[in-house]
């Protein structure tokens, strides 16, 4: 395991962190957005393209691609702003923390000409085809299958918890495209709208329709879009885990309740909230440490793989913890249906919370990738 | 000197001195022996300039030191006589690089008359009894540096089985100086070289515990190949890794933030606790001996829990200060807008 070396922000990331916040304090009063938790933030695809109009989605995209050419760094500070609000990223959340840079690093050149720039102005929106039925954490066991046909590819099978799909333009998936059980995947960028992709909505437990099943009938591709050597999905996609679990959305889904609860006056009347707040508030500082060390590393042009899952592993299920604690404090059982947005949000955390520790690697997943991590030493 | 110059070049010295094998002795008293060949290299006088008396390097260099005691268990006051001969540089007394000082980590209540004696009581000073001075910050601003073999000494012990004693000074002849380091920077320091102490210690039982795990055979195979048993390395892996990382990033800031600082105790505290418990639990029985060396750690980790901040003060205090700041998400995000605090 790598170690996490300390590192601060330079004067130049200051200022970007002043700047973004600058904008976001105008472009999302309080009170004027709905509030999400995280990654989960409301899909607002005018939001998504007046924050790229910024530069400030694809930035760490090439700059001949349309992408900013900036660092993890930099592109860490403008998330850590958007998730502090609660912010409506769920358009461009996707493509840019994950396949905006995978279609940078495995993609043909045709493909970075033809996606990348649309990913960076915020209009194309990008959900993740990995699991299926009967394969979750088991992800080298996926059946959907790419059969070649003609010059493309024939592709069959179910993708299942899949969130987003619903408004995304892309869905970047990973096929079974032979036999031999990890070199036999290949990932493919489908576009939605295709013909004999059916997209449905899986109501999620607090009653959202972000989730999906995506069910292919003899879809039709053609081999430009195919995401790296026929064979190479199970590496690229490996590769994408540390984009995936060591950033800051890791430990930050709770930021907007925990605003409010903070600022609330009973919390600042309230000697026993303020043991429990600065218990919450001293161990963010600490992950925020971590993360950002996590990203000098990735700019470094490290793979921090075992970084990443320990990091997400505890923070995960920290925020779940967090949520029980601002519970506990709230007196009573929170409305989901409240007029007030924070006890709507914090009703709502209670209930997507479990889901933390599952998505982009199971508690239990990523345990095991960091008790290998500790035995290859 | 650099951070990987310093804990490499001396990573040999502390292992030879402390070897990993040893068989566990409390200390009786300080070992004068082991102290001489410390401090005649001036490891406790780091990040002290030269011209004071100290031997140079930087914050981060005295962290690695502080690592390194607590990786290896060291029992000797290394901490505490930096403290006291950083308090005493900095306020323009010379310090003696062969002797070995602590400080008071507990109140300090002693009242100096014109005469230039001390009476009152120093609690909690390691090593108190057996070191060559103390050196105390006083309520008002003070420095007084007393001669224990002057006071009256009640020797006891922390959880780890260090001297701890209590200093008892009746009229006693000090030096007294106004202090250049008030009393909060002081605690801020403290607190940083526990939470240096402890990210060593949590290394080191990491380590033994993955260790053990990988020999110890039950139903045909290492214990360690159970899933079960491998969350616990997993837990103790995250605990040193976080809490090194908390020292190291301290060691870096341009100066300590009393929020910075407390938050890292109060995570490194908690760490602690999840940790030790991890460890024996990975262990069983044979964690439990004294015959086994996992108590050096974990003993030494529970003792410090409660130096330079202990976990419900802590959190008290830096809630209450989140709670009057303007933003929660700046206390977390934004080193310009830390919440105000004081130790």
């Amino acid at each position: 395991m790598k170690s996490l070396v300390p590192t601060t922000l330079s004067t130049e990331e200051r200022a970007l962190q002043r700047e973004v916040r600058a904008f976001l304090d105008d472009r999302l009063p309080p009170g004027g957005h709905p509030l999400g938790l995280g990654m989960s933030g409301e899909v607002d695809p005018e939001f998504s393209r007046d924050l790229a109009a910024q530069g400030w989605v694809g930035m760490a995209l090439p700059r001949e691609y349309g992408g900013g050419g900036r660092t993890a760094v930099e592109r860490q500070i403008v998330v850590e702003e958007l998730l502090a609000r609660g912010a409506p990223v769920g358009y461009h959340w996707v493509a840019d923390r994950q396949s905006g840079p995978s279609i940078a690093r495995n993609g043909t050149e045709e493909q970075r000409r033809r996606l990348l720039p649309g990913i960076a102005r915020g209009e194309l929106s990008f959900a993740i085809g990995m699991s299926e039925p009967d394969s979750g954490s088991d992800l080298a066991s996926v059946r959907a299958r790419a059969v070649r046909h003609r010059d493309g590819w024939l592709i069959n099978g179910t993708k299942i918890w899949t969130s987003g799909a619903a408004t995304a333009t892309h869905v970047l998936g990973l096929f079974r495209t032979s036999e031999d059980r990890r070199g036999g995947l290949t990932q493919f960028i489908v576009e939605s709208d295709v013909a004999g992709l059916t997209i449905s909505p899986i109501p999620f437990i607090d009653g959202t329709l972000h989730f999906c099943e995506l069910s292919f009938e003899d879809v039709y591709v053609p081999d430009t879009a195919r995401l790296g050597d026929v064979g190479a999905g199970w590496s690229q996609n490996t590769g994408e885990l540390a984009l995936e679990r060591g950033g800051v959305d890791r430990w930050m889904s709770l930021m907007p309740v925990l605003e409010a609860w903070a600022r609330s006056p009973e919390v600042r009347a309230s000697p026993v909230a303020h043991v429990d707040l600065g218990r919450i508030v001293s161990r963010l500082w600490a992950f925020r440490g971590m993360s950002l060390s996590i990203a000098r590393l990735v700019d470094a042009g490290e793979s921090p793989v075992a970084e990443a899952a320990l990091v997400k592993e505890m923070a995960t299920r920290f925020e779940q913890e967090s949520v029980e604690i601002v519970r506990r404090h709230f007196g009573r059982t929170p409305d989901l249906d409240s007029d007030d947005p924070w006890e709507s949000l914090l009703a709502r955390a209670i209930l997507v919370s479990p889901s933390w520790t599952i998505r982009g690697g199971t508690t239990e997943i990523l345990r095991s990738v960091i008790a290998k991590g500790l035995v290859s030493r | 000197m650099s951070t990987s110059s310093v804990s490499g070049a001396l990573a040999g010295f502390f292992a030879s001195t402390w070897p990993s094998d040893a068989v566990p002795v409390e200390p009786d008293g300080l070992d004068r022996v082991t102290w001489n060949s410390l401090s005649e290299i001036g490891l406790h006088l780091v990040d002290i300039e030269e011209n004071l008396g100290g031997s140079g390097g930087d914050l981060a260099d005295l962290v690695q030191i502080a690592i390194l005691c607590g990786r290896h268990a060291v029992d000797l006051p290394v901490v505490e006589s930096h403290l006291a001969a950083w308090v005493m540089a900095r306020s323009g007394l010379e310090i003696d690089s062969a002797h070995a000082y602590s400080v008071p980590l507990g109140p300090v209540d002693v009242t100096v008359n014109d005469a230039g004696h001390a009476s009152g009581v120093l609690r909690d000073v390691p090593w108190g009894g057996s070191v060559d001075r103390v050196v105390a910050v006083t309520g008002d601003g003070h420095l007084i540096v007393v001669d224990p073999a002057r006071a009256q000494v009640a020797s006891g012990r922390d959880l780890a089985g260090q001297p701890r004693d209590r200093l008892l000074l009746n009229e006693v002849a000090v030096t007294r100086v106004s202090s250049a380091v008030p009393r909060d920077e002081l605690v801020l320091r403290t607190a940083l070289l526990r939470v240096s102490q402890m990210a060593g210690a949590l290394q080191a039982a990491a380590e033994m515990t993955r260790r053990y795990t990988g020999e110890r055979f039950q139903f045909g195979k290492p214990i360690g190949a159970f899933q079960a048993v491998q969350a616990h390395l997993v837990e103790l892996q995250q605990m040193a890794v976080m809490t090194t990382s908390l020292a190291e990033r301290l060691a870096v800031q341009p100066q300590l933030r009393a929020f910075d600082v407390m938050a890292a105790k109060l995570v490194a505290n908690e760490n602690a606790m999840a940790a030790a418990r991890a460890a024996h639990q990975a262990h069983g029985a044979i964690g439990m001996t004294r015959e086994y060396r996992l108590h050096l750690l974990t003993r030494r980790l529970h003792s410090w829990r409660g130096d330079g901040g202990d976990t419900l003060t802590l959190s008290a205090r830096l809630g209450a200060a989140t709670a009057a700041a303007p933003s929660f998400a700046a206390a977390v995000l934004d080193e310009d807008h830390r919440p105000e605090v004081r130790p």
